[in-house]
């Protein structure tokens, strides 16, 4: 059969056979089941689905009063396909792809906040309306203001996609805002209270750094006298002066030595 | 919509279903079995279906007519009107056999009494979770099974890794605060004991006999050596030998009596010695050990002493083994370019 | 800024609370330079008349710790502590909709409740870098997103469906079925599946030669004669001797890249398969893919899940009929038992009666 191996699609043409020939006494009980339930046309390829990037908008049309809904499909390309190219699946293609790009392409430390990704039924878009930026159950991250833009983008008529971004984003702002302060005042609230907190992480760092600091004050104290003795002897003795950055045991071999110098 | 029923009900009665009474009792059955997907009610009703109502499944073409079951029947014996079913004798059909099938779950892993071990282990493990442990240390001291007896157990070749991890397992359900062990675990766990408690018995300590002889016994290299000490001036007899016939090498008498000349024992001590197996230096240095050994009994205070002394610590190395492939054990035979 | 209103806001509070506080007073000035420690002391050592007992319940478990009782055994203090904890469990907020990732393995979905958001938010659409796909599952493929090839869900949907309904049959005609994921974690869903369904599983390596040398491989390990209702014969046990090992009539396979030899067995001895088919593995190894992520732990268990729920409901049916008399399937016969699985022939007779 050439490369491809069909002997798991043929289970029951071979028990089947095997029984009309008597190799096997009795047909299995599963080959009526694969004959009611067949498997599936695994080697027929079928065209890949392609992906086209539409995007929904409200719209006024010349001559009408009332908004439309429109759908702009980008212009494609007409290049012929390759004949080898027609089932190799094709890449993805949304509108809110490119808003989130630019969204965090401003916004690079909305990246770092932490963020809840994991689903358990996969339903929680239904309860979510972005009509309004904020919503139920969910942290206000940069993905609400993709959605909410995308949102503005398809149902306000004739806006622009800069107009979008920016009456989502200073929602969002505003929010932050809210939501900094709203955190400042449970802080205090809780500090009247009794809680402590302690040093905050800034503070951490910086005592670290005084630290290492007085580390090197007292390290450097203690070089500093050493060189200064070290001079201090070695001042009495100038010819020695090519020795004098070298350590103390190489410095009395250097003593040793220098008799014997001065009487070659 | 009429179909000629003789196919489906050859097709039907060859490979689908058989029912041990008649036709009839079949076609019930038989219904059930074309249903849909899992979730759909089930449609017990009694009633006879129609030829239409059968599945459009393409008969089996190629049926020799040897090999068709007997209960095949012809066409026009098929009943128009249904009648009811005879009783059945269930004191019969549970006596009937009706399938051979795997005595556990874990039959195609080839080991299966161990992997529903650990399985009922685990199981155990992840229900008595939240009970409170004790340091693995104060945890009671139990005598597992050793490998070669818990294969005898499960009566399959366990690796040692595997049981192992089994072992893991059974240590953890063991460290549970041991008046708070639930009954289930404990006899679960009581399954995997070596029989007897050899912990139980404690160590009795060596003693001088009645004629103040200490015995001893010392293993170095394939030497064994025994020794008998009793208190004396120093006289040494190896195999009814004295020391120096024994020994040519003054090296290895040195070695012999280190333990009575490193605590300057040597003249109050008699010793008598059979030593046998290996050569000339696992003897002497057997005879070492052995007389350590022997010394300790008469004088146990000596231990930290002899322990200094480095004699009372076993030598547990014995030849590698050569390999195929190798000289040696380990050495390779010359590489030669051509 | 903040602190100036801050006598207002909580003035509600300050009244709740039980005890004489000198919050209230410390904030009249308008200095907020008071040590954090100095305050906390104040708070925390509350005059002792102004207790009230049995106000709170919290007071009780307070006092109760507070006098440790040294003659308690750890068994008790380990039940108080349970009870205590199952009591204040119950106190506070409920927080509803959590996601548990034992529950697919508690109570996996039905093959009914197959969603394609279930899939979705289970992962089971991701599949591999582009380089690595098999072109043979190309009509799997939805689209490419990220350098990674999205499985459609759609057809997954499909193909679970039409696995689950194979599982269901043959569970309801008597097959036995296996279950095999033998990566790390899939233990525990391959052993509940096959608990679910009443089939076997494996989930350590597969012994090459299972299926294919079974005699040797599987010859030590045990089996029995069940009547239709499942319950064992033990007075056939002696005609069991001999006999071939048992095959799988269907195996399902949650990493097939990994058992290939298991699959090739099968396909030697004509035993049906499903498996889980990743856009890198070969579907044709199997007869009924699955078109799914076979990395993620989560989307294997969803799937071994639902073919394990299948399997039950086909073993309900099957125990069903069986209470009423009927078998499902051919059943085996006691003459049948007692002739030489071999030959065919009955012991020492001479009569050469095919079966």
């Amino acid at each position: 059969m050439g490369k491809i191996n069909l002997t798991a699609l043929r289970v029951r043409q071979t028990a089947i056979n095997q029984f009309a020939s008597g190799k096997i006494s009795q047909l299995p009980q599963w080959v009526q089941v694969v004959g009611e339930i067949p498997p599936s046309e695994t080697l027929i390829r079928t065209p890949a689905p392609q992906h086209e990037l539409v995007r929904q908008r409200l719209k006024t049309l010349p001559g009408s009063s009332k908004p439309q809904v429109v759908f702009e499909v980008q212009e494609k390309t007409r290049k012929a396909k390759k004949a080898s190219r027609l089932f190799k699946p094709v890449g993805l293609k949304y509108e809110e792809d490119q808003i989130r790009q630019e969204f965090f392409r401003d916004h690079p430390w909305e990246l770092a906040r932490p963020r809840v990704i994991l689903e358990s039924t996969g339903k929680d878009f239904e309860n979510y309306d972005w009509s309004r930026l904020q919503q139920p159950g969910k942290r206000l991250d940069g993905e609400s203001v993709v959605q909410r833009q995308l949102w503005l983008l398809n149902n306000v008529p004739d806006i622009s996609k800069t107009a979008a971004y920016d009456i989502a984003r200073q929602e969002f702002y505003k929010l932050r805002l809210k939501e900094d302060i709203e955190r400042r005042v449970a802080a205090e609230e809780a500090e009247a209270t009794g809680a402590q907190f302690g040093l905050s992480y800034l503070d951490i760092g910086m005592n670290l750094e005084n630290q290492q600091y007085e580390k090197w004050k007292a390290w450097a104290k203690t070089e500093a006298q050493v060189f200064d003795q070290r001079n201090a002897a070695l001042s009495g003795a100038p010819e020695m002066g090519e020795t004098e950055a070298e350590p103390d045991a190489f410095g009395t071999e250097a003593d040793l030595l220098a008799p014997a110098q001065a009487k070659a | 919509m009429a179909r000629p029923t003789y196919g489906i009900v050859q097709a039907m009665l060859s490979l689908r279903l058989y029912s041990p009474s008649s036709y009839r009792l079949a076609a019930p059955a038989l219904r059930r079995q074309t249903r849909g997907y899992a979730t759909e009610p089930e449609n017990t009703t009694g009633e006879m279906q129609s030829s239409t109502e059968l599945p459009s499944t393409d008969p089996l073409p190629t049926d020799p007519p040897s090999a068709a079951p007997p209960a095949e029947a012809p066409p026009s014996e098929i009943p128009r009107v249904v009648k009811a079913a005879p009783q059945i004798d269930f004191a019969k059909f549970t006596a009937q056999p009706a399938r051979i099938i795997p005595a556990s779950p874990s039959y195609f892993s080839g080991s299966p009494r161990f992997i529903d071990n650990v399985l009922m282990l685990e199981s155990l493990q992840a229900k008595y979770a939240s009970l409170p442990i004790v340091g693995a240390g104060e945890a009671p001291r139990m005598a597992w099974f050793k490998l070669a007896q818990f294969r005898d157990f499960v009566g399959e070749p366990v690796p040692m890794k595997k049981y192992k991890s089994l072992l893991k397992i059974l240590q953890r359900l063991n460290r549970i605060q041991p008046e708070m062990v639930p009954q289930e675990v404990r006899s679960h766990l009581g399954k995997f004991l070596r029989p007897g408690n050899p912990y139980a018995q404690q160590n009795v300590p060596r003693t001088v006999d009645e004629n103040g002889r200490a015995r001893a016994k010392g293993k170095r290299k394939e030497s064994t050596a025994v020794v008998q000490l009793v208190e004396g001036e120093g006289e040494i007899m190896v195999n009814g030998k004295s020391l120096v016939e024994m020994f040519q090498r003054v090296h290895d008498r040195e070695s012999a009596l280190w333990a009575l000349r490193s605590t300057q024992r040597m003249d109050k001590y008699n010793a008598w010695i059979t030593v046998k197996g290996g050569g000339v230096t696992g003897q002497a240095e057997a005879i070492t050990l052995a007389i350590a050994r022997a010394l300790l009994v008469h004088e146990p205070a000596l231990k930290p002493a002899l322990r200094k002394a480095g004699v009372i610590t076993v030598d547990a190395r014995r030849v590698e083994r050569k390999k195929p492939g190798h000289v040696k054990a380990r050495k390779m035979p010359t590489w030669v370019k051509r | 800024m903040i602190v100036r209103k801050f006598g207002l806001r909580q003035s509600r509070q300050l009244l709740a609370l039980s005890r004489q506080t000198p919050i209230s007073r410390r904030f009249l000035s308008t200095e907020f330079e008071t040590p954090v420690a100095a305050a906390a002391t104040e708070v925390q050592t509350p005059p002792k008349e102004t207790i009230v007992p049995s106000e709170n319940p919290l007071n009780e478990v307070m006092r109760a710790s507070s006098q440790p009782q040294e003659q308690w055994s750890e068994g008790r203090i380990w039940g108080m502590s349970e009870s205590r904890r199952r009591k204040f469990n119950r106190t506070g907020s409920v927080v509803e909709e959590i996601y548990n990732p034992e529950t697919v393995l508690d109570n996996p979905p039905r093959p009914s409740d197959i969603t394609l958001e279930l899939l979705l938010a289970s992962g089971t659409h991701l599949g591999h870098s582009t380089s690595r796909w098999n072109p043979q599952n190309s009509r799997y493929i939805f689209g490419i997103r990220e350098g990674v090839h999205i499985i459609s869900l759609d057809v997954t949907a499909a193909y679970l469906r039409r696995a689950a309904k194979v599982v269901e049959e043959v569970a309801a005609r008597g097959g036995i079925i296996l279950f095999a994921g033998t990566r790390k974690d899939q233990k525990r869903s391959v052993v509940r599946a096959a608990q679910l369904a009443r089939g076997y599983h494996i989930f350590e390596r597969w012994i090459p030669g299972a299926l294919t040398n079974g005699e040797q491989i599987l010859g030590h390990c045990e089996t029995m004669v069940v009547n239709a209702q499942d319950q064992p014969l033990p007075e056939f046990k002696r005609d069991l001797a001999d006999r071939p090992s048992v095959k799988p009539d269907l195996v399902v396979c949650l990493n097939p890249l990994e058992n290939v030899v298991m699959l090739h067995e099968c396909g030697l001895n004509n035993v049906p398969t499903i498996g889980i088919i990743d856009t890198d593995a070969d579907p044709t190894r199997v007869t009924y893919p699955i078109p799914a992520n076979d990395d993620s732990i989560r989307a294997t268990n969803l799937i071994a899940g639902i073919l394990g729920r299948a399997g039950e409901a086909g073993q309900v049916r099957r125990l069903k009929a069986a209470q009423q008399g009927k078998t499902t399937y051919k059943p085996i016969t006691a003459e049948q038992l007692r002739l030489d699985p071999f030959t065919g022939m009955l012991p020492g007779a001479e009569e050469k009666k095919r079966v």
